[in-house]
């Protein structure tokens, strides 16, 4: 028998999943469903997993699932562009973090992908020149007066903090009032977004095509719940779940919308690398027949009336899985229990 | 519900689940005599298999245990209920009728039912409404709390039952159903053991529960049961007052329980509603529908791909404003929406809206449809129906329908209007009507549009309460227009295929059959 995330426990702290308690723990419990079994089926991809939640309610769950799915994405896609990035820095003086403490180090090895460590040669004990004052070329050839000789490994979920040390400064270029207002914005929001996702992902979000996600349920609520603002713990910022999924079909996210959203009475078929989410209902037997060739995430809410009937059939699919296979989720919540399997 | 409510219920769910439910037991020694001369009954009338209205008395002392131990109502008033006497109406008949030929075993057991009835009705506050007023003065000062009863008819007795055990005590009862989509309070109040909660398929009082704490008051000659925290995996039960339920065997207590019964209620229209059901049925088109049980004991098919509009209710003190309309398909139509279908009236209004989208035009044109229809009438009066029928090639009651002024014309003109001209002379005027046909269909079309846009609009905000009460609620616009009424969706079979003349009329359910 397998067990896909035996390994998990520090992976999920160091791929930062968590959005640092902004979110109640149900959302935030759900956004790490939702990222942790994207990681994991891609470490099986041969087969199809089914993930089934029982939860209370189904509004914004899929939302949500969605959200933790383009975490994963988009961290993976941050992942390579960082490698990019910090093949330009290669020799270089750099800040980064590590253990909540910001270091400097000059970066002497850069992987051809994420899937190793980049080594910094870092620096202790000498008090560091005012970089703000250096010019950026001035920053990239200093040179570390001394260094301890210890090599930092550091994982790719914090390549992202690795920057020249002091300020990069961009171009001046000149810009309309309208795109001052937009960029302003945009800032703005982008600082929220970086809040939910973490750092490093919103390029991804802002930029890439990938759509990874399709939601089956009922499209006019989940539209309502894409563009309710929703108000952050501890904090006056708002955000709309639709600025970070961008739907696709929303004119607004036309150049990297991510999520598609169907009706379970007419669903269409979809790329078989795509993770259909199935708000489940009285269709459900037809919904996991046109997905058996997906991952699918299926969600079960005690308040939805076929509630009883849709989890026996979760569970006689449950009953007929591959029997040497069964995925084991290691996180579980009081009031939402998970039931998963391979399907295929 | 927004994401803050959604959040409320999410914290309510995790309270559930981490402290369990709270039960309050009760002594109610005349009820337990009650539960034991009816149950030794029960095993005697089977093994002795009698039928008849003996199972009918079993199924009445069943009805009357569930009432009395799971309301706080008054025996003494319950009893005298209308429900209650037509069933005892049937005790009178055994005594008399079948008393004397049964084994004296079974007569013996009989009459302690009915001395434990008699002891019963001289009951007047039942103890278990002492106990939950007891409870509920425990509850904080200034908190919200929700009674939950089914049955509308006992609501102000229940209320005034409370109330004099705990005068300043704020509640507010509820049906089950109404508790779907309800924000989140701070004291949910439930009569009866858990596992009936199961068994009224209303686990999601407890799955999604609108309340952090959840208090279930019954009596302790009740059998417990256990109540699964969910069905992914149905051996964790929810924790009662703080200690893990064993998994009891309760099927063997079922067959004393009258809660099963309602469960498997057929949906079969009434014979009377559709005369021509029997004999031509094998030979009708027919169709695959989707069979909705209303409120009020109404039924509804819907074609697989049809569509019905919704209303969306939020929530208010003592209300259920409504929010929205919503078109939705056939099958996303879930138990617990109301649907909006019109009942009678709306051909009243659609004429005068139609003329008065035609303006002018529409003198002329209601005069030209007038002397036609006039002119075939009295074409039907002095020769006959069945002659005209026969002389044109059709039947008797399209010729009918083509006389009654709510009907504009013929579906084929050429094929049949042009035939009706030609009989009663207006042959010239052919041309002419059929234009008149076609301005006065598209006006009549137009305006019930409108009106049906107009009632839409007048149903935001309107209270809905009445329809999550009593199943069903008449809506009329105020500007006249066709009467609408919200059902409430109490279930949803599975497809089935009837005659295609069934689909889309508001039917009645037969009765059920005990």
């Amino acid at each position: 028998m397998n067990n896909w995330t035996s390994h998990s426990e520090n992976n999920d702290r160091i791929l930062d999943w968590s959005t640092g308690g902004l979110l109640p723990c149900w959302a935030e419990a759900l956004v790490k469903l939702g990222f942790i079994f994207a990681r994991d089926i891609e470490l099986y991809p041969l087969s199809h997993a089914t993930l089934a939640i029982s939860l209370p309610r189904i509004e914004f769950a899929a939302l949500f699932i969605a959200l933790g799915v383009l975490k994963w994405k988009a961290g993976k896609g941050a992942q390579q562009e960082g490698v990019d990035k910090l093949r330009s820095m290669l020799g270089t003086w750099v800040s980064y973090e590590s253990n909540g403490i910001t270091r400097v180090g000059r970066l002497d090895y850069v992987p051809q992908s994420a899937d190793y460590c980049i080594k910094i040669l870092e620096f202790k004990g000498r008090k560091l020149p005012n970089f703000e004052e250096l010019s950026f070329e001035a920053r990239k050839n200093y040179n570390p007066p001394k260094s301890g000789g210890l090599w930092h490994f550091v994982t790719p979920p914090f390549w992202p903090t690795v920057k020249p040390v002091g300020r990069e400064f961009n171009e001046e270029r000149g810009a309309r009032a309208d795109q001052v207002k937009r960029i302003a914005s945009a800032a703005r929001n982008s600082e929220v977004t970086e809040k939910i996702v973490g750092p490093g992902r919103q390029h991804w979000l802002m930029t890439s095509r990938e759509k990874p996600v399709c939601i089956f349920g009922s499209k006019s609520r989940l539209a309502e719940e894409l563009y309710e603002n929703i108000s952050l713990a501890r904090s006056s910022d708002k955000f709309r779940l639709s600025d970070l999924l961008r739907p696709v079909g929303a004119n607004e996210y036309a150049a990297s919308s991510h999520v598609l959203i169907g009706s379970c009475a007419n669903m269409a078929q979809v790329d078989s690398e795509t993770i259909c989410v199935i708000e489940a209902g009285r269709l459900l037997e037809d919904n996991l027949r046109s997905s058996s060739g997906n991952n699918r995430v299926v969600l079960l809410a005690h308040s939805v009336p076929s509630y009883e009937q849709t989890a026996h059939i979760v569970k006689n699919a449950y009953f007929r899985r591959m029997a040497d296979f069964v995925l084991e989720f290691g996180y579980r919540l009081t009031h939402i229990e998970t039931l998963s399997f391979s399907h295929k | 519900m927004n994401f803050k409510q959604i959040g409320a219920i999410h914290e309510n769910a995790r309270h559930v689940a981490q402290d369990g439910l709270w039960v309050e037991l009760v002594d109610f020694p005349e009820l337990t005599t009650f539960d034991r001369a009816r149950r030794a009954l029960a095993e005697l009338v089977k093994q002795h298999s009698l039928q008849g209205p003996w199972n009918e008395l079993i199924l009445a002392f069943k009805i009357t245990h569930a009432w009395i131990a799971r309301t706080p109502c008054r025996p003494s008033w319950l009893l005298k209920q209308e429900q209650f006497r037509v069933h005892y109406q049937k005790l009178e008949l055994i005594s008399r009728a079948s008393l004397g030929s049964v084994d004296p075993s079974v007569r013996s057991a009989f009459e302690s039912v009915v001395h434990a009835l008699q002891l019963l009705v001289k009951i007047e506050t039942n103890p278990v409404a002492i106990r939950a007023g007891s409870l509920m003065s425990t509850f904080r000062i200034g908190s919200k709390s929700i009674i939950v009863t089914r049955d509308t008819r006992v609501w102000d007795e229940c209320r005034e039952q409370l109330s004099q055990q705990i005068p300043i005590a704020k509640f507010d009862i509820r049906k089950p159903a109404e508790l779907r989509d309800h924000p989140s309070v701070d004291y949910l109040v439930l009569f009866g053991p858990p596992w009936v909660l199961k068994y009224r398929n209303e686990s999601f009082l407890l799955g999604s529960p609108v309340a952090p704490c959840i208090w279930m008051v019954f009596c302790r000659h009740e059998h417990i049961g256990v109540a699964p925290r969910t069905i992914l995996d149905e051996a964790t039960n929810h924790v009662l007052n703080g200690v893990d339920q064993l998994l009891p065997d309760i099927e063997t207590n079922l067959e004393y329980e009258s809660e099963l019964i309602s469960q498997h209620r057929a949906f079969v229209l009434k014979h009377a509603q559709d005369p021509n059901r029997t004999g031509i049925m094998d030979a009708e088109d027919k169709t695959v529908v989707l069979p909705l049980v209303l409120g009020g004991g109404n039924g509804f098919y819907i074609q697989e791909e049809g569509v019905l509009y919704t209303a969306k209710t939020g929530f208010e003190i003592g209300q259920r404003p409504c929010l929205a309309v919503e078109r939705v398909d056939a099958c996303e139509i879930e138990s617990g929406m109301l649907v909006l279908l019109t009942t009678e009236g709306g051909g009243d209004m659609i004429p005068h809206e139609a003329d008065a989208l035609l303006g002018r035009e529409a003198k002329p044109i209601r005069e030209l449809e007038l002397l036609w229809k006039q002119k075939l009438s009295d074409e039907v009066e002095r020769s006959g129906v069945t002659v005209v029928a026969q002389y044109l090639g059709t039947t008797a009651q399209n010729i009918k329908n083509w006389c009654n002024p709510r009907n504009i014309a013929p579906e084929k003109l050429e094929d049949h209007l042009l035939p009706i001209l030609e009989l009663i002379g207006l042959k010239d005027l052919y041309e002419d009507i059929v234009e008149a046909i076609g301005k006065l269909r598209s006006a009549h079309q137009s305006a019930g549009m409108r009106l049906q846009m107009h009632l839409l609009k007048s149903l935001k905000g309107l209270d809905l309460r009445e329809a999550y009460v009593n199943g069903f609620q008449d809506i009329r616009d105020k500007a006249g227009g066709p009467v609408k009424t919200l059902y409430f969706v109490q279930d949803v079979h599975e497809l089935v295929e009837v005659p295609a003349r069934l689909v889309g009329r508001l039917l009645d359910l037969e009765e059920e059959e005990q």
